[in-house]
């Protein structure tokens, strides 16, 4: 039942500002993990220690039982953890499918060597043009094929993001905020989505929201960050009575934020 | 056959024959330096697409002279060895340095290598006993190819021009494979790039290595040709006028390399008499061409055959962004 990805005593310090402070957690096999905390909490930048885009200042991180704490993101993307973005990021100049190709290409071609060996690049050429098409529909963009990204929606540019992230083939997917920006009938399909890549893909997701409506309907439990600190976890019925995660929240507006 | 490929076959037979067609001493030397700057500005392409601007590449081009002159002077190897040891020593350079100097963007890079390429300028001039000081070395000998030495400008004129054509196709190959689907994503998002796995220190020390390469191919044909060679034209002057010939061509496309080296290398050898203007023309033309034309002309062609035309400018925009921001 226990899952992949294990972080024990995270801390992330800027200057005097402990933006994360102390956090433990494990995810669990086929599970939608939910982090929820006000702006500000650390949330980004637990996923930013996570992926190695910023050094720790203590604490470690394994995956699959091996210990990961300090990679570079490649690396960590490489051995199967990809992430999203809280912004709509990708090539905006890019068509779609270049985009999910691309994707695909940077996991499997990833490093500059990897190019020398060419029944490896024969491989991807020939399977790309297959994945891309499995991910179009996968995420329900095939009539968007050739638009250059830059002009989708902000929506389906988020959408697009995810994609890429499938494209990588990851086992532990990290969604940064992938309903902010959207109104309520994309974060609904987004919601959809998610839950889609957990059943039917079989991939683990840490997701952190701000709308707690989909944080609620989509997670499977829930850890609650507030100023660095981990504060609660337990399933969403938990959450919504706990005394100190409403505390946390007083005065903040999960639903507009 | 198309008017438009009648015009394209006229103006190939056109560049090949060029200098039986002037037969002019000096107008060939002016082709044979369009060339030559073609694959420094080719090589200075390469760098400018994944988003560094290097001031080194001068200095590049002139560890490339020094190699293949020093070794077909002192230790008496042949042209084509000691032409690609050129080259390779553009490589070299590129590889050792490349770990460094690319883990620092925008201005540091800038900085970091125009401060690189002064040391390499000034180790020209100082160790005399090798490099020949601000005399330089003189009587390196002719190109020569499987026995048969270019002493006429003609020949070289033919040389330069194959050696343009390959490195122009080399780059229109690496482009259009998967490296320049990452070169273009270092250059847009690395961030993002790197989530997905690329190994964004890798590609660029090998796209730094490829171009030093071709710097250093540039620099070894300039000592056969000129048969000497002097520190002072390998300053980051000589890298400064490469990212020009970009600005002007426009880097989107190989093809702007090249015609911003066909732009602007003849105007030095024409403007000889008036050298105090130069450097206000020059001037004049970069604000003219960044204000209005900042997609080179390679831009304006694009935009005059396709409707919808994205603008690539912004990609140079972006690597000049540190004037404002920083
Ligand atoms: N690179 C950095 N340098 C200094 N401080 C930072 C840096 N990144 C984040 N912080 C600070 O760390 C704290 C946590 O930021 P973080 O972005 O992780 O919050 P978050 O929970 O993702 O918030 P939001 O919901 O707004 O996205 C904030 O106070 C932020 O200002
Ligand atoms: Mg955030």
């Amino acid at each position: 039942m226990s899952g992949l990805l294990e972080a024990k005593g995270l801390v992330k310090r800027f200057g005097g500002l402990s933006a994360v402070d102390d956090v433990s957690f494990s995810t669990g096999e086929r599970e939608i993990l939910g982090v929820i905390g006000p702006n500000g909490a650390g949330k980004s930048t637990l996923f930013n220690l996570i992926t190695g885009t910023i050094p720790i200042t203590a604490g470690t991180v394994h995956f699959d039982g091996k210990d990961i704490t300090g990679l570079k993101p490649e690396q960590v993307a490489n051995l199967g953890i990809v992430r999203t973005f809280q912004a709509a990021t990708v090539f905006t100049e890019k068509t779609v499918q270049e985009n999910i190709r691309i994707g695909y290409q940077f996991n499997q071609l990833g490093r500059p060597t990897s190019l020398f060996n060419r029944r490896r690049v024969k491989e991807f050429r020939r399977k790309a043009e297959s994945l891309v098409t499995e991910v179009l529909d996968f995420v329900q963009l095939t009539s968007y094929r050739d638009r250059a990204a830059g002009e989708l929606s902000y929506g389906r540019q988020k959408v697009l993001g995810v994609a890429m992230a499938l494209a990588a083939g990851p086992r532990q997917l990290l969604m940064d905020e992938p309903a902010a920006g959207l109104n309520a009938v994309e974060t609904e399909r987004m919601g959809q989505l998610i839950k889609l890549i957990r059943d039917v893909k079989g991939i683990d997701v840490v997701l952190v929201e701000h709308d707690m409506a989909m944080v609620t309907s989509v997670c499977d439990r829930i850890l609650v960050i507030d100023r660095g600190r981990l504060i609660a976890e337990g399933s969403p019925e938990e959450i919504q009575q706990n005394p100190d995660v409403i505390e946390a929240y007083l005065g903040v507006d999960l639903e507009l934020d | 056959m198309t008017m438009r490929s009648v015009l394209l076959a006229l103006g190939f037979v056109a560049i090949v024959v060029w200098p039986f067609l002037v037969d002019n001493t000096f107008y060939t030397h002016i082709g044979v330096s369009v060339w030559m700057f073609t694959i420094l500005a080719l090589s200075m392409n390469l760098m400018l697409r994944m988003g560094q601007l290097s001031l080194a590449h001068g200095a590049i081009m002139g560890l490339g002279a020094y190699t293949a002159a020093l070794l077909m002077l002192r230790l008496d190897v042949p042209f084509l060895p000691a032409f690609i040891c050129s080259g390779l020593v553009g490589a070299l350079v590129a590889a050792i340095t490349g770990p460094v100097m690319l883990r620092v963007k925008g201005v540091y890079f800038v900085l970091l290598t125009f401060a690189f390429g002064e040391i390499i300028v000034l180790m020209f001039i100082d160790w005399v006993s090798l490099f020949g000081g601000h005399n330089g070395i003189f009587g390196v000998p002719r190109a020569e190819l499987f026995g048969f030495v270019l002493r006429d400008r003609s020949y070289s004129y033919l040389f330069a021009l194959g050696l343009a054509a390959l490195a122009y196709l080399i780059l229109r190959w690496i482009y259009s494979t998967e490296t320049g689907a990452v070169i273009d994503a270092l250059h847009d998002d690395e961030d993002l790039a790197r989530s997905l796995g690329v190994n964004a220190l890798g590609y660029r020390i090998g796209i730094f290595i490829v171009s030093g390469f071709m710097a250093g191919i540039a620099g070894g044909f300039y000592a056969s040709y000129f048969t000497f060679v002097t520190p002072e034209s390998f300053t980051f002057w000589t890298a400064v006028d490469a990212l020009v010939m970009n600005i002007l061509g426009g880097i989107a496309l190989p093809l702007g390399a090249v015609i911003g080296a066909v732009m602007l290398v003849p105007l030095p050898e024409l403007l000889r008499d008036s050298q105090e203007y130069q450097i206000l023309f020059y001037g004049l033309i970069l604000i003219f061409f960044l204000k209005f034309l900042p997609d080179g002309v390679v831009g304006v062609i694009k935009s005059l055959s396709t409707d919808s035309s994205r603008s690539l400018g912004k990609r140079f925009m972006k690597i000049l962004a540190w004037r404002q921001v920083k």
